[in-house]
């Protein structure tokens, strides 16, 4: 058999259709990805690794093993933070391999979502509905009402939505900058509002100017973690939607969304993390004297591991005036996972306690846990509940960090 | 194998970690780095701590099942896997760095220690641990243990044998015991079992710590990588890279079919596709590593290539390894399976098994690529095949035994870091026949006769069966003369000589002077070899190329019975079967005799001078911590502490064989070290470097405490001392006219033995003496001598 080199193409490219068997021999049992996985660390078992679980799938898709309820564990407890793509010297596509296998586990019924999954999935599906769903959510929140150890403390905008938000903040102030696509996301959208609204702030004071394509939906994410069908349609729905609009970038301001979106809009702009975008442009510092706050940064996982960038820009972090440093750890999983702190508590629980553990002594008062993604903002605010750490301290978005508020000035290119 | 009850066994001694039965979790422990074979086991136990670790082996004889030790398994040579079936023991859980002490430049570690991680833990204290093999992010240290791990960079700083300073071994019958420590001696043991522990393969015992030597970081580091158009050109280049004064830590030699893989892909470099690749790296001080950059790019450019890059800044080294590093991941993404070999052979034969390499593939219609660690000569030819297509794996199983059969002829071996496992124990009978094979058997029946710890590893005739009956074990083969003993030869381009072990200092200076090369551990010119080994297993070199074990490497040995056999290998990386070669050259007049050995030259690269630093005894205590501390420790032959019993003068004297361009520099360090240390230096050139003779009793310690039990023993009790603090070894001498043969003089050396056994044997370090006989076996341990001796002594 001739190497599959004589075309060029390595598994890569292959993997945009069905997996096949190539796909799943090219990992080559050299191990490296068993020291950044995060369930690995914790149980110490090869079955739940990168290299135990392809071993497995490869195994059974060869024939020399039977299916095996073990083999359906051992692929749930993978969290999916694709720490192993980048640690793998064969680039094996782990991640989009975890989705085929997931969504194959489901459709043969060896994973069964739980109803409260399946209703968050279908709701997914329909932004509109999701939105008007959640709409008692907003209001408790913005009332400080809603206690539940995932909801991090915000004031959403009840009925304005982000886009219609955007479109009043652009005729008001007129940007003449790059233009970007926003992605408003789902759960963001219909729960963490201010995160959006502060997004918009952000990127019109930077004199950047800002579209809200309509039509937009889920971006698939929950989706590839859970294994529930319709990926493909959603990623459909997005493509659509983002194709109508010429822009210069499209931007994200949930990591984990973002790399989802790169698998809709694969031709056409960019798919930017949102920071990553402004530590380009270069953004307006904030002027304040506080000098007692401490903020530690955390990393996502699908911002570094997925979507492969370095880190959020230091010069985005420092525009924030507050003294920063980024947390111990803070290329390690916090065990969010998307829905895996749903899913898989106790593993999720175990994670984050190897990174919360820190804010016990941390120096600054207040201190303030920052990071780029939603699904981990909500992870950090639940180690208090957890009992995981023990002094109160804030979850918060770095866009918000940068919010001008309600009243601004764009930076113009002649006036700074 | 009645799998319920196992698990039922098991759940009673493991109850804090995990035992895993189920079909689905047996197949992910199935197969080690190698991929393409497949052996489930009947059981995995994942213990919690050491203390379960130990009980598994407690119960292993009622368990009745082969017990097999897996660290990461990363392995390329199917160490741990389960062979004959049986209970896969994971040590993922033993992952703690227990201990790092500075001072005494040692650490102690549990086996499930990752390497990497290690040496996050050590940077704050400017240590390290040198053993690099690429699988350095997962492999753990137990498993380097069981291999002797080498890696790219063990060129200069040597192989994991040459810093194991102890282990914790458990055997088979679940007893623990400790051979060595953090002093790297014996222990209160009369034999060096160590020696057999390290490259066991996990068919002796399973490991749970380690006490591991630790060396200075190097201040800066240089890459080179150049490119030629043909195989001469890169021999010329790495013939010279090995005969420099910049001891290279690492050559890496890629072939054109491994460039040309590299260069088709998207990790291309930007390499000529036809050509050769070299990488070599230097490092040391600051000023030493600076002043010779340009001589390393000038041969590099002298030997043919037009391409020469370098650099010491951290990010362009990275780039320039990165050809080298992609090249393993990379055959996995061209081709479902390869097999790695793992040959060393002597340099010169590299043109003859390269194009064997080739023709062999062609022939089969295979790809194979070839990485070589041209320092020492150890060969990784690659073959890319597909486990799935019939016949290919088959095709490339014969042209590997082809290629060993080659390899062993040109005077290689089989293995120099990969271990044998089960995927070269095929091989072994072509390195091991009749009273070698015979004695490589004896020392798994010393330990575990029934072969239940890792059974079909090494060697094939380690089958495990439930019936132990232990004469029968050992295979009685033909008794004939050993065919591959040594005959005398100079290998100038590896530095090997073989000689008469009655040879003396002039027979070695006569062969190798004229190749600029030397054997630095003369410690009594009149002396012969075999006396100077039966006196230490030292001498002031041993501060910068470790014990003698470590530079001779074979011996014509001959056995009680009269037959002359061979132990040990002329190339000075091994791992294939047990270290008996090392075990017998410690236990010096047990077992035998030697009647030649097969040593290490070193290059003679210009002047020896010896720099003398006077001063009292506290100052120089502080000045030797400081310098040990320094990287400049690996660029002096010998930092010695002198004392005379009368206590006259102490010093520390410094050895250093050095080309003229470099002396400036050198001595330049060393006048502003004494200035800065309140010492006074006295310079002597061109000198022979320190003969104090052989001692009359040798301590061996940590570094650490070098310096004070030599003060010690030397004030209060008359002798004169060196000690070789690096090595953490004293050698004490009486004076020139003390009558050896009175039973005072044995009474004296008794007296400092009497004083210092208890501590030393408590941090695994010993003594020893040509005058007196070696401690008394403890009852377990003259229980193995004496399968040992039977062995030995058979007709």
């Amino acid at each position: 058999m001739k190497p599959s080199s004589d075309d060029g193409r390595t598994p890569n490219d292959k993997c945009e259709s069905l997996l096949d068997d190539d796909v799943l021999s090219s990992c080559v049992h050299c191990g490296f990805c068993l020291e950044v996985c995060p369930t690995y660390q914790l149980t110490g078992d090869e079955n739940n690794s990168p290299r135990g679980r392809l071993r497995l799938w490869r195994q059974e898709a060869e024939g020399r093993l039977p299916q095996d309820e073990w083999t359906d564990f051992y692929t749930s407890e993978c969290v999916g933070c694709l720490a192993c793509e980048p640690a793998c010297p064969a680039n094996v596509p782990y991640g989009e391999i975890l989705e085929h296998i997931r969504h194959e586990h489901v459709v043969a019924k060896r994973s069964r979502p739980g109803w409260l999954i399946r209703l968050a999935g279908s709701l997914a599906r329909r932004p509109a509905l999701f939105n008007f769903a959640l709409l008692p959510a907003r209001i408790l929140r913005r009332w400080g009402l809603l206690r539940q150890r995932f909801v991090f403390s915000g004031t959403p905008a009840v009925l304005v939505s982000t886009a219609s938000y955007a479109r009043k903040l652009m005729e008001l102030h007129r940007p003449t900058g790059p233009k970007v696509a926003f992605l408003t996301g789902c759960l963001m959208e219909s729960l963490f509002r201010e995160i959006n609204f502060a997004t918009v702030r952000v990127l019109i004071e930077n004199n950047i100017q800002v579209v809200v394509p309509t039509g937009q939906g889920c971006c698939g994410a929950f989706q590839e973690h859970t294994g529930l069908g319709d990926v493909q349609e959603l990623r459909e729905q997005n493509r659509v939607a983002f194709k109508a609009h010429p822009v210069d970038a499209v931007v994200s301001n949930s990591s984990g969304c973002g790399l989802s979106l790169t698998k809709s809009i694969t031709d056409g702009p960019p798919v930017r993390d949102v920071l990553d975008f402004l530590g380009d442009i270069g953004i307006r510092p904030r002027e304040t004297a506080d000098n007692k706050t401490r903020v530690y940064v955390d990393l996502p996982c699908h911002l570094i591991h997925g979507q492969k960038v370095d880190g959020i820009p230091n010069n985005v972090l420092d525009a924030t005036g507050l003294q920063w440093e980024l947390a111990p750890n803070a290329r390690d999983c916090c065990g969010s996972g998307g829905t895996y702190n749903i899913q898989k508590p106790e593993n999720s629980r175990e994670i984050l306690a190897g990174k919360a553990s820190f804010l016990n002594d941390a120096a600054g008062e207040p201190i303030v846990v920052a990071t780029s993604n939603h699904v981990c903002m909500m992870q950090w605010n639940s180690a208090r509940s957890s009992g995981l750490v023990d002094r109160p301290f804030n979850v918060r978005h770095v866009i918000q960090l940068l919010d001008p508020g309600e009243q601004f000035e764009v930076r113009r290119p002649n006036n700074h | 194998m009645n799998s319920g009850l196992l698990k039922q066994q098991l759940d009673k001694v493991v109850t804090r970690g995990r035992v895993l039965t189920s079909p689905a979790q047996l197949a992910g422990y199935n197969a080690d780095g190698l991929g393409y074979k497949s052996f489930t086991p009947d059981a995995v136990v994942i213990p919690a701590d050491a203390e379960e670790l130990i009980r598994v082996l407690q119960n292993a004889k009622q368990l009745d099942v082969p017990v097999c030790m897996r660290g990461a398994g990363t392995s390329l040579s199917g160490g741990p896997v389960a062979a004959q079936g049986g209970v896969v023991v994971h040590t993922s859980a033993l992952r703690k760095v227990r201990t790092i002490d500075p001072e005494g430049f040692w650490c102690e570690v549990e086996c499930g220690v990752p390497l990497n991680q290690l040496d996050v833990e050590l940077k704050p204290y400017g240590l390290f641990y040198p053993p690099d093999p690429s699988s350095g992010p997962v492999c753990t240290l137990g498993g380097n243990v069981a291999m002797n791990a080498g890696g790219a960079h063990c060129f200069r700083y040597g192989v994991t044998s040459n810093y194991v300073l102890g282990v914790e071994a458990v055997l088979a019958d679940g007893s623990v015991h400790r051979f060595g420590g953090p002093a790297g001696g014996r222990g209160p043991w009369r034999e060096d079992w160590k020696r057999l522990m390290v490259g066991s393969e996990g068919t002796l015992a399973a490991f749970t710590r380690f006490w591991l030597r630790l060396i200075p970081r190097p201040e800066k580091v240089w890459t080179f990588r150049a490119t030629y158009g043909d195989l001469v050109s890169a021999e010329r280049a790495i013939h010279a890279l090995v005969a420099h004064e910049s001891f290279p830590v690492a050559i890496e030699l890629m072939d054109p079919r491994c460039v040309a893989m590299v260069e088709n892909s998207p990790m291309a470099v930007g390499l000529p596709k036809d050509s050769f690749m070299i990488l070599t790296e230097i490092d040391g001080p600051t000023e030493l590593v600076n002043a010779r950059v340009d001589s390393v790019a000038a041969i590099l450019r002298q030997a043919g290539s037009d391409d020469v890059v370098f650099s010491d800044e951290e990010q362009q080294r990275e780039k320039l390894w990165k050809a080298r590093k992609v090249a393993g991941g990379l055959m996995g993404q061209l081709s479902p399976d390869f097999l790695v070999q793992d040959a060393v052979i002597p340099k010169r034969a590299l043109a003859e098994l390269l194009q064997l390499v080739y023709d062999e593939a062609d022939a089969a219609g295979l790809s194979a690529v070839n990485v070589f660690h041209a320092g020492d000569g150890n060969l990784h030819p690659n073959f890319l095949f597909d486990s799935r297509e019939p016949g290919e794996l088959e095709k490339v199983e014969q042209i590997s035994k082809r290629l060993m059969h080659r390899v062993v002829e040109v005077g290689g071996t089989l293995s120099g870091e990969h271990g044998i496992g089960n995927d070269k124990s095929d091989y072994m009978p072509l390195v091991f026949s009749g009273d070698a094979l015979r004695l490589q058997l004896t020392v798994p029946a010393i330990f575990s006769p029934n072969h239940q710890m890792n059974p079909l590893k090494v060697f094939n005739q380690r089958r495990f069966s439930s019936a132990s009956e232990i004469a029968n074990r050992i295979e009685t083969s033909d008794a004939k003369t050993d065919s591959r003993c040594f005959v005398p030869f100079l290998d100038e381009i590896d530095g090997i000589m073989a000689l008469s072990a009655e040879a003396t200092a002039a027979d070695i200076a006569d062969q190798a002077k004229p190749h600029d090369l030397r054997f630095p551990f003369i410690l009594d010119p009149k002396a012969s070899l075999r006396q100077q080994v039966e006196a230490s297993g030292y001498a002031p070199a041993s501060s910068r190329f470790g014990p003698l074990c470590d530079n001779i490497v074979g011996m014509n040995w001959k056995l009680p019975n009269g037959r002359v056999i061979r132990f040990g290998e002329r190339v000075v990386k091994t791992t294939t079967g047990y270290d008996l070669f090392r075990f017998l050259l410690s236990s010096r007049k047990r077992f035998g005799s030697p009647v030649d050995y097969v040593i290490r030259l070193r290059n003679d690269v210009g002047m020896t001078s010896v720099c003398d630093l006077s001063g009292d005894v506290d100052r120089l205590k502080r000045a030797a911590k400081e310098l040990l501390n320094s990287c400049w420790m690996h660029w002096f032959d010998a930092v010695d502490f002198v004392t005379q019993a009368d206590c006259s003068q102490t010093q520390l004297r410094i050895s250093i064989n050095c080309p003229a361009i470099e002396w400036n520099v050198v001595e330049s360090f060393l006048s502003s070290f004494a200035t800065s240390q309140d010492l006074e230096l006295s310079i002597r050139r061109d000198t022979l470097g320190p003969m104090d003779g052989c001692p009359d009793l040798v301590l061996k310690t940590t570094a650490d405490e070098v310096i004070s039990v030599a003060n010690d023993v030397s004030t209060r009790q008359d002798w004169n001392c060196i000690g070789i603090i690096a090595a953490g070894v004293v050698h004490f001498y009486k004076n020139e006219n003390t009558d050896y043969d009175s039973a005072a003089f044995s009474e004296s050396i008794r007296k400092v033995i009497q004083h210092h056994e208890v501590a030393l044997h408590q941090i695994g370090g010993d003594w020893h003496s040509r005058h007196l006989d070696s401690i008394e076996p403890s009852e377990v341990e003259a229980k193995w001598i004496d399968v040992l001796n039977k062995e030995f002594a058979k007709p």
